[in-house]
């Protein structure tokens, strides 16, 4: 399991977080290459983490708002679509592929959705296979 | 201090700290002092010899720190503030705690990423196809940041790589046809200054397996940070290091001595006010050369600041660590000055400050009414 690959969702508290609960009700299966942070929105999470997570060793990233009809603070997922495409440019300078990172949105109640997204893209990194960036190596 | 602390001894003497008068030359040649903020390197001092440096005021004094350097160049005892500080950030992050960056650490990230051996990066997409390169050779130009820099601050509107575009246009005037690498890694000089010292030793060695890899012997480089790392931080971390590095103002000096015709100058009726890079006006003497360089456009008018040269202020933050009102205190007082002179273009000779003060001109409409420009580019503005 030496070289078992990285996922990292950031999952808004809103409706990714009532799907990522309801997961555990409906017995939906969680891909065990996923870790997962909840933070207060989508929009919330800007270049700099994103850069963060690949520094660390994520070989993917995946980011869970909300629909953008229903984002509780107005604007949070075109923030977040926002910061993604300017992380965009940073990975294309870096040589990181673009599909390692992806923004997608959800209902309260889909929690089989985001299940189905987050097997989706594991399978999708692990077809990429690990990021060639070396992860966390002490230094913060 | 606690006795046992041998780490922090050690620091102390490295950075000649036991040599401080308590004069105070210090704190009246800080940029932040003069902003208001109750600042002093020698209070800092004297508390880590005293209680080591987990006291509340030495810890906000290390992350505050602008290491522009200033303090050193007037301390008569020869106390290495800047290098003191370093240190103590250095012992910071090797205890496990966070520094405090600007950007979210996310220029410090970037370096860390470029320290993987095996990452492939796609950085020379600016070459416009007329500039002429080498995939191996001799000499090579280092382009440091600016591609990073130009999609990182893009709503700054700003365009660093103008510079390396520039540089590269006089190399070629020159006859030098340089390797540009498209895999090239940061030379660490913020890594360093931010005090992460296992990265920026990784990173160093990447970097220089790099460049070696393509048969380099001389580096030549516009940016006074590159410029400072190579020439005295590498060769203390590699000790194999036997890479010779120029900068290319110290080129075209050589050049235009030599009465080399390939680079006449043109007129550039122009009023002008120079901005020297903290690592160029306290480290390296090559402000000088810079000067001298742009003296020689005919009809350039340069107006000097008070704060120009050896009394140069910093741009308001060094090495992405922290950015806040005395940073901005810093940077406006810098373009009143500037402004006051009359000149219409502020010239800068570090991409930092070239961002630093283009984001404060942005936010307080100074940008109506000033330019911004690298000397490279000026120079390659006046090229015939």
């Amino acid at each position: 399991m030496k070289h078992k690959i990285k996922v990292l969702a950031f999952l808004c508290n809103w409706a990714p977080w009532s799907c990522y609960t309801g997961m555990g009700d409906l017995e939906v299966p969680i891909p065990g290459e996923v870790n997962v942070i909840r933070v207060m929105c989508a929009g919330r999470v800007n270049t700099a983490l994103l850069l963060k997570a690949f520094e660390k060793g994520a070989d993917g990233v995946l980011i869970a708002g909300c629909r953008i009809d229903n984002c509780q603070n107005g604007t949070g997922p075109e923030v977040a679509l926002k910061n993604i495409d300017h992380t965009y440019e940073i990975l294309n300078l870096l040589g990181l592929k673009k599909e390692r990172l992806q923004f997608k949105y959800y209902l309260a109640h889909e929690s089989e959705k985001l299940s189905s997204d987050l097997h989706e893209f594991v399978e999708r990194i692990a077809g990429l296979g690990k990021s060639p960036i070396v992860g966390d190596q002490g230094n913060a | 201090m606690p006795n046992s602390d041998k780490m922090l001894t050690a620091i102390i003497k490295e950075s000649g700290i036991y040599q401080c008068l308590d004069c105070g030359k210090c704190t009246a040649a800080c940029p932040i002092a003069e902003t208001g903020k109750a600042f002093s390197p020698r209070l800092a001092a004297s508390k880590v010899i005293e209680n080591g440096d987990n006291d509340p005021y030495v810890q906000e004094f290390i992350w505050a720190c602008l290491t522009c350097g200033r303090c050193d160049g007037r301390c008569p005892s020869g106390v290495k503030f800047s290098d003191f500080v370093r240190m103590l950030r250095g012992r910071w992050i090797d205890s496990g705690k966070s520094g405090i960056y600007s950007h979210g650490g996310a220029m410090l990230s970037l370096m860390r990423m470029m320290s993987s051996p095996g990452i492939r990066q796609n950085r020379v997409g600016f070459l416009p196809p007329e500039i002429k390169t080498q995939s191996r050779g001799k000499v090579l130009y280092f382009v440091g940041c600016l591609p990073y820099f130009d999609v990182f601050f893009k709503n700054l509107d700003l365009h660093t790589v103008q510079i390396a575009k520039d540089s590269l246009k006089i190399l070629n005037r020159c006859d030098i046809e340089p390797v540009v690498l498209d895999n090239e890694r940061c030379c660490g000089h913020d890594l360093f200054w931010a005090g992460d010292q296992k990265g920026f030793a990784r990173l160093a060695k990447e970097s220089y397996e790099e460049i070696k890899d393509h048969g380099v012997e001389e580096i030549i480089t516009s940016c006074p940070e590159c410029l400072y790392t190579f020439k005295e931080i590498f060769p203390k971390v590699l000790p194999n290091f036997d890479l010779r590095a120029t900068h290319i103002y110290e080129l075209i000096d050589k050049r235009l001595n030599s009465g080399n015709n390939s680079l006449n100058l043109k007129s550039l009726p122009l009023q002008v006010t120079f901005k020297d890079s903290c690592r160029l006006s306290h480290y390296r003497d090559v402000s000088q050369i810079l000067r001298k360089l742009l003296g020689q456009i005919p009809h350039l008018d340069i107006k000097e600041t008070p704060d120009s040269e050896i009394g140069n202020i910093c741009c308001g933050t060094s090495a992405w660590v922290g950015c806040g009102e005395h940073s901005k205190k810093i940077q406006i007082k810098r373009l009143k000055e500037t402004i006051a002179t009359g000149s219409q273009l502020l010239v800068t000779s570090c991409p930092k400050c070239m961002i630093h003060l283009q984001c404060t001109m942005n936010d307080f409409g100074y940008n109506e009414r000033l330019g911004i420009k690298d000397v490279v580019s000026l120079f390659a503005d006046a090229l015939e």
